[in-house]
């Protein structure tokens, strides 16, 4: 049987890296994600999309750990991904071209791979209708209908 | 040590928070705490004010989540971290909720943990948006400081489980530089962001209620906000455009001047009042006050004592508490002083800043380098 290739969930799902995080967010639901360490590695390995084997395979070699772990890791943590809308399962197949994942920081070992979610991002900026404020402080006011 | 202060806004805004901490932490760095303020802006660029001595950085918090682009928000957060690094961050203190910079807070905590006080200023929604986040960093504090009863029973009903780290700090304000003048008829007087939360268009309908004993009384309302125009409708509406002065924003002293000027001051706040300096300036000036009994209200306004308490959204028992006062001037003069005597011996900003002193004590004793953090455990 084929395994499944699975890519990110563009356009949908906005994402960037810096370093060793990620922050991507699914603009259907409005929740943002962070994901840290080998969290942002298995993320950044699905882009171009892969195979969670080629991505554990990778991952095996980059951390030096064990083989076994990263892939049933890999495995949970990219249906945990799917689950949230943030992978889909790709009908392209596999892509060409490598994950561009920055040089691994010293001393950093294989972790069971997070993902922090945060479901009341909209909220909080629907929340504030204290801070339109103008150089003085207060509340700025709308402009004036034309 | 030095602590990082979250606030959603800082000096010169005008709001109940920022007033406090602009009064505080001067004083608490005499005490020697050495302090980094982290705050919003609307702009969309980093601004540095260095405020009394104290570094305050304005990040454009609101403008990186506005932009959708998760680039802006990772650069933001990076310059955070390099913020507390650069100034040697021990502690974390946040004020408040409601604002997006509590999520920048939120992730610096994570990524960084080191001894952590939440001062917790609005009564909170256990069904409120910002519950899940709340409850997040409620739990990672090691004290969360309340400035009422109400707020503290509010916050239990949310977290339960930080029973045992909550402390009660009432906020406390200088002596005014305003001399009060004795109390004289005149206005009834609102202060506050024109929002729906704070009640005015109550006070509004309250001022259509007064009998003609009190035909000479006008409202005056300080203060800007999205229900300006709102309000000046309603007040067209029921013929009070004569009586209704919209007066917009007013620096301190100004309010003070007003505050002076008034013969009861209003505090119809409908939710989430968890203290309201309003209510103690007034008292400092030595004006009754008349607030619904909403969050802490009831606690810097003592009823039948400095002021009357009435329910909320409800003109008519606001109205009937400022007629109260307004026929019985020499109620209305005792309650002033009886105020000002209160709020001298029971929101003394000396007091306030010896609790929040003993609170930064508390966290150091706990406190490590967040570099040693960082190389020891943190994930950067």
């Amino acid at each position: 049987m084929t395994e499944r290739v699975l890519a990110i969930k563009v356009p949908v799902v906005t994402h960037e890296r810096l370093d060793d995080e990620v922050i991507a967010i699914n603009l259907e639901t409005g929740i943002y994600y962070a994901l840290v360490g080998t969290a942002a590695d298995i993320w950044s390995s699905f882009d171009p999309a892969s195979t969670t084997s080629v991505v554990a395979d990778q991952l095996t070699l980059r951390y030096g750990a064990n083989a076994s772990r990263v892939k049933s890791d890999v495995e949970a943590f990219s249906l945990r991904l799917e689950a949230a809308g943030l992978l889909i399962c790709s009908t392209d197949g596999h892509r060409e071209g490598a994950p561009v994942i920055p040089r691994l920081a010293p001393g950093a070992r294989w972790e069971t791979p997070q993902l922090e979610e945060y479901r009341d991002m909209a909220d909080l900026v629907l929340l504030d209708p204290i801070h339109q404020v103008d150089e003085t402080g207060w509340p700025r006011l709308p402009e004036p209908q034309e | 040590m030095t602590v990082a202060v979250f606030s959603p806004r800082y000096a010169p805004d005008p709001g109940g928070i920022e007033r406090l901490l602009s009064h505080v932490l001067p004083m608490l760095t005499a005490h020697g705490h050495e302090f980094v303020v982290v705050t919003g802006t609307d702009d969309a660029s980093e601004k540095v004010d260095v405020i009394d001595g104290i570094h305050v950085y304005r990040m454009p918090f609101d403008e990186a989540i506005d932009s959708g682009r998760p680039g802006d928000i990772l650069h933001l957060a990076r310059r955070l971290r390099d913020v507390e690094l650069m100034h040697d961050v021990d502690v974390r203190h946040i004020h408040g909720f409601g604002d997006i910079g509590l999520w920048f807070a939120l992730r610096c905590h994570q990524r960084r943990p080191c001894p952590l006080a939440i001062s917790v200023h609005g009564t909170l929604d256990s069904a409120g948006p910002i519950a899940t986040m709340a409850r997040t960093l409620l739990c990672s504090a090691m004290v969360v400081s309340v400035v009422s009863d109400a707020v503290r029973s509010s916050v239990l009903a949310v977290v339960p489980e930080v029973s045992h780290r909550v402390r009660l700090i009432r906020n406390g304000l200088p002596s005014q530089a305003t001399t009060p003048r004795p109390w004289a008829r005149g206005p009834l007087v609102a202060v506050g962001r024109l929002e729906h939360q704070k009640g005015f268009d109550v006070a509004l309908d309250a001022l259509a209620l007064l009998d003609e004993s009190c035909t000479d009384i006008d409202l005056v309302i300080v203060g800007n906000g999205s229900r300006r125009d709102d309000l000046r409708s309603r007040a067209a509406r029921l013929g009070l455009a004569h009586r209704v002065r919209l007066v917009g924003q007013l620096p301190a002293d100004g309010v003070m001047s007003v505050l002076n000027d008034a013969s009861v001051v209003l505090v119809p706040a409908r939710t989430m009042e968890g203290f309201s300096l309003v209510a103690l300036e007034a008292a400092q000036m030595g004006r009754p006050v008349v607030a619904s009994s909403v969050g802490g209200l009831a606690e810097t306004v003592e009823d039948g004592v400095t002021g009357m308490i009435v329910p909320p959204e409800d003109p008519a028992a606001l109205a009937a508490a400022a007629e109260t006062l307004l026929r019985d001037p020499e109620r209305a003069r005792a309650m002033g002083r009886a105020g000002q005597r209160r709020a001298a011996t029971h929101f003394d900003l000396a007091c306030c800043v010896k609790a929040y002193d003993q609170l930064y004590r508390d966290l150091y004793a706990c406190a490590r380098p967040l570099a040693t953090l960082g190389a020891e455990g943190g994930r950067d």
